[in-house]
């Protein structure tokens, strides 16, 4: 509650009155009610709020009552108030009790630079009073969270950027989740606290009006991405005797729904996984379709093949032309698991063609390499989680397949190196202790969530304690704690002198660290009978503060060691187990290279492949994920073009430029791949953008061949 | 069942040969001699068998490396050569480039002596 205390008249004056509650003081309060000084207010919260006794919170009262009344101020306000009895509190060495009476808020110059400024942290967060509302409570809930969710052993590794606990503004929530549209065909949209409960969905576009509804609701409860699998299948058994046009129509209106923001969480638009299969999955074949009405069509999924690639190939369609003004589509995120199946499943060539023309053209399509059996559910750009024989059997009911990573954790690996002073087995040590300190973050984490999911369908969690099929919608047992990581990079570069390119040793080394890594979160799996993965972190903010603190902790290293431009402030680490972005290597090897460190990262992990102006031919990069396939253990690819969008004209033409390449116009943004997905780089903070110019966007691996331009392989 | 999972994933195929045709290996060659690298897990039934062949070949002298996936380097070396599954046996040339090798499977003594002294 607001509160301002006015001082009317002289101090002195009152200083010389008796009684307190004859102070000219007027405590004004938010509930627009003004009332008069009572220091008893101050011995209430402190009784309230503390551990203190009665006695001690009437001296401190009594003192800050005299301090107030000597004071020459002509204004205060409640939180000087609570400063001034935390001063008392920490002059009688009440360290606990301070804690625990701590004011949580923000400085009047950071709300005023935050309602002037857009906030750099997220990409996808525009500038607005929506937005402003969002990181306002965001700054709340995350010194709540440093407060009093984590300990503050947990918190001060925070701090200090030992560690970096992801999304604490939102640490009332769960971090990411994948769900199966399978839900609301077959319960409809009947959502606790809801208004209006629908019956399950006749007609294609009202299973598309519930499943955008849906994800909006799940945005509110989750920090990060909302994953749909085989979304082109589930939705096939409501495509039958759709003409082309209204296919067409419904793969548009399915992508402009959840890319356009008016629906989102503080204007943020829904950080969405759409997961398609050209084939039907194995898991699914033999599984009874759910069709309108939420009913049986008697058929199984392996009937609706024909109406999946159909839907899978408009929703391509529309990758392909870009929004109304061209440009690619920032969500929701297209990703195609390529399989053994797919490459038995006859027209999957034209169909990879079809991918590697949008992926060249506007770089939407991700691509998901699932070998042998195995079969993963993708959840954002790197989360991912491989089907374990309980899903299968989940998968008979796919309604069931409902899946979330609890919190992503992320290590500073290069401060580990600084720490170690190159000594191996001080290394190796400190990996374990930052490990340790991740994993209890994460305990810690899970007992909170649990606090308020116990509370059930009337508890601020009833969305995912709801119990519509036998089991709260969250199902802990299938939940993931993800462990990240930044830098290994340059961990690796510091302690043995080479960045992980540049030797076999230096490379090797690196992969030392991460089965290390891997090795501890199995052991820590086992002992707390938790799932614990390694994740590639995007780490989008995280490889900036990173930088940052070590430049100012571990200096003068780590101004030897940051990637970037220092005198600029642009200053990053490299993303998680990548190899140095600017390094000149055959795009193929990068990935081989790269995709060795993936089975070790159980949740996921990506290699991105730059391509700036380039615009190689559908031929070769279906050329280059086929090999990837088949002669890599890459997890996953991405190729990313660069843009320039006319604010204008708003004609959008390739290539990061200065000016329009149409009118001229100054007025312009570029638009490319900031970690997971597509943004405007006007929005990316300094980390990023020095690490944009950095790119090396393999520029010497093209070349020009009869079908066009060609990236080597 | 026909063979142990590394990393918790899965047994896939790579061609013999693929990591040696990589110019990231040939970079690096020279190092010592050809040798076997064998890689197991504790808890892996069909690793005593390569483990054996291993014995029976150091006896004759011939360079053979165990990793074993439960440790860090063993698990790091693995990762190196996407071993995936267990017990795998890889034999390399002098510059440490891969010869054959048998991934999830175990071969008979005879197969890799005839590939050994090629």
């Amino acid at each position: 509650m607001a509160t301002v205390i006015e001082m009317k008249g002289d101090h002195q004056e009152l200083k010389e009155e008796v009684e307190t509650t004859d102070m000219a003081l007027f405590v004004r309060t938010s509930d627009e009610a003004m009332y008069g000084w009572n220091r008893q207010k101050i011995v209430d919260a402190l009784i309230r709020e503390t551990y203190v006794d009665f006695d001690t919170a009437k001296e401190v009262a009594q003192e800050v009552e005299d301090l107030i009344t000597t004071s020459k101020i002509k204004m205060i306000t409640a939180p000087l108030i609570r400063e001034l009895v935390d001063t008392k509190l920490i002059e009688r060495g009440l360290e606990q009790a301070r804690k625990m009476h701590t004011r949580l808020g923000m400085p009047l110059y950071d709300v005023d630079q935050l309602i002037l400024h857009p906030n750099k942290e997220n990409a996808n967060v525009p500038h607005g009073p929506e937005a402003t509302n969002l990181t306002l409570a965001e700054r709340i809930k995350k010194e709540y969270a440093l407060l009093s969710v984590f300990s503050q052993e947990v918190a001060d590794a925070h701090m200090r950027g030992d560690i970096h606990l992801h999304d604490l503004g939102f640490i009332d929530r769960p971090y990411c989740s994948g769900q199966s549209l399978e839900y609301i065909k077959r319960f409809g949209l009947s959502l606790p606290n809801s208004i209006a409960m629908a019956k399950p969905a006749k007609h294609p576009e009202v299973l598309l009006a519930h499943m955008v509804k849906f994800a909006a609701a799940l945005q509110s409860h989750f920090a990060g991405a909302i994953g749909w699998d085989s979304i082109n299948l589930f939705f096939a058994p409501y495509l039958e005797g759709l003409s082309d046009p209204e296919l067409e129509q419904l793969a548009q209106m399915m992508i402009f729904e959840f890319s356009q923001q008016a629906v989102a969480r503080g204007g943020q638009a829904i950080f969405t996984d759409l997961n398609l299969y050209w084939e039907v999955p194995k898991h699914f074949e033999n599984v009874p379709a759910i069709g309108p009405g939420g009913e049986f069509t008697g058929k199984t999924y392996r009937d609706y093949l024909k109406e999946s690639q159909r839907f899978a190939k408009a929703l391509f369609d529309v990758y392909q032309e870009g929004d109304g003004s061209g440009r690619p589509f920032f969500f929701p995120k297209p990703l195609v698991h390529i399989t053994e199946k797919f490459f038995q499943t006859p027209g999957h060539m034209d169909f990879l063609y079809q991918i590697c023309d949008v992926a060249s053209e506007k770089g939407n399509t991700y691509f998901v390499f699932d070998r042998g059996e195995t079969a993963k559910i993708s959840e954002c750009c790197r989360l991912s989680f491989k089907l374990e024989q309980t899903d299968f059997e989940d998968a008979k009911q796919p309604w069931k397949m409902r899946y979330c990573a609890l919190q992503n954790v992320t290590l500073n690996l290069p401060r580990i190196a600084y720490l170690a002073k190159g000594e191996d087995s001080k290394l190796f040590s400190q990996i374990g202790e930052f490990v340790e300190m991740a994993v209890k973050a994460h305990l810690e984490k899970k007992l909170f969530i649990e606090k308020l999911l116990s509370l059930g369908e009337k508890g601020p969690l009833a969305l995912l304690a709801m119990d519509r099929d036998g089991s709260p919608y969250l199902r802990m047992r299938r939940a993931s704690f993800l462990v990240g990581m930044v830098g290994l990079n340059e961990l690796v570069q510091i302690h043995t002198g080479q960045e992980m390119h540049q030797s076999k040793q230096a490379f090797k080394f690196g992969l030392k660290v991460i089965a290390h890594m891997k090795l501890l979160v199995d052991k820590f799996s086992r002992r707390y009978g938790m799932h614990f993965v390694l994740e590639q972190t995007p780490a989008e903010s995280t490889a900036y503060r990173f930088a940052k603190l070590d430049l100012k902790y571990h200096s003068p290293k780590s101004g030897h060691i940051v990637k970037g431009d220092i005198s600029k402030g642009e200053v990053y680490y490299t993303n998680s187990t990548y190899l140095d972005n600017s390094a000149v290597l055959n795009p193929i090897e990068r990935v081989r290279q790269e995709g060795l460190f993936h089975p070790l990262i159980e949740a996921g992990a990506l290699t991105h492949i730059w391509l700036g102006e380039a615009r190689p031919s559908k031929l070769s990069l279906a050329q280059f994920v086929m090999k990837t396939f088949q002669l890599t253990q890459n997890d996953q690819i991405a190729f990313s073009p660069e843009f320039t969008t006319c604010n204008r004209c708003s004609r959008t033409s390739r290539s990061l430029r200065s000016t329009c390449a149409y009118c001229g116009s100054e007025d312009v943004d570029g638009i490319t791949r900031i970690t997971g997905y597509f943004t405007k780089v006007s929005s990316w903070n300094k980390g990023k953008i020095g690490e944009l110019r950095n790119r090396y966007r393999n520029q010497a691996f093209m070349e020009e061949k009869e079908e066009g331009l060609a990236l080597e392989v | 069942m026909p063979h142990c999972s590394a990393a918790g994933l899965d047994f896939i195929k790579i061609p013999a040969g693929f990591n040696a045709s990589l110019e990231f290996l040939t970079g690096f060659t020279g190092e010592g001699m050809g040798s076997i690298k064998i890689f197991t897990k504790a808890h892996c039934p069909k690793c005593p068998a390569v483990k054996e062949i291993g014995t029976v070949l150091k006896k004759e002298g011939v360079p053979v490396l165990n990793y074993d996936l439960d440790t860090i380097d063993g698990l790091a070396e693995a990762s190196f050569y996407s071993i995936l599954s267990t017990p795998s046996l890889i034999i390399e040339d002098e510059g440490e480039r891969e010869v054959i090798s048998w991934r999830g499977v175990v071969p008979s003594l005879q197969e890799v002596k005839q590939y050994l002294f090629k």
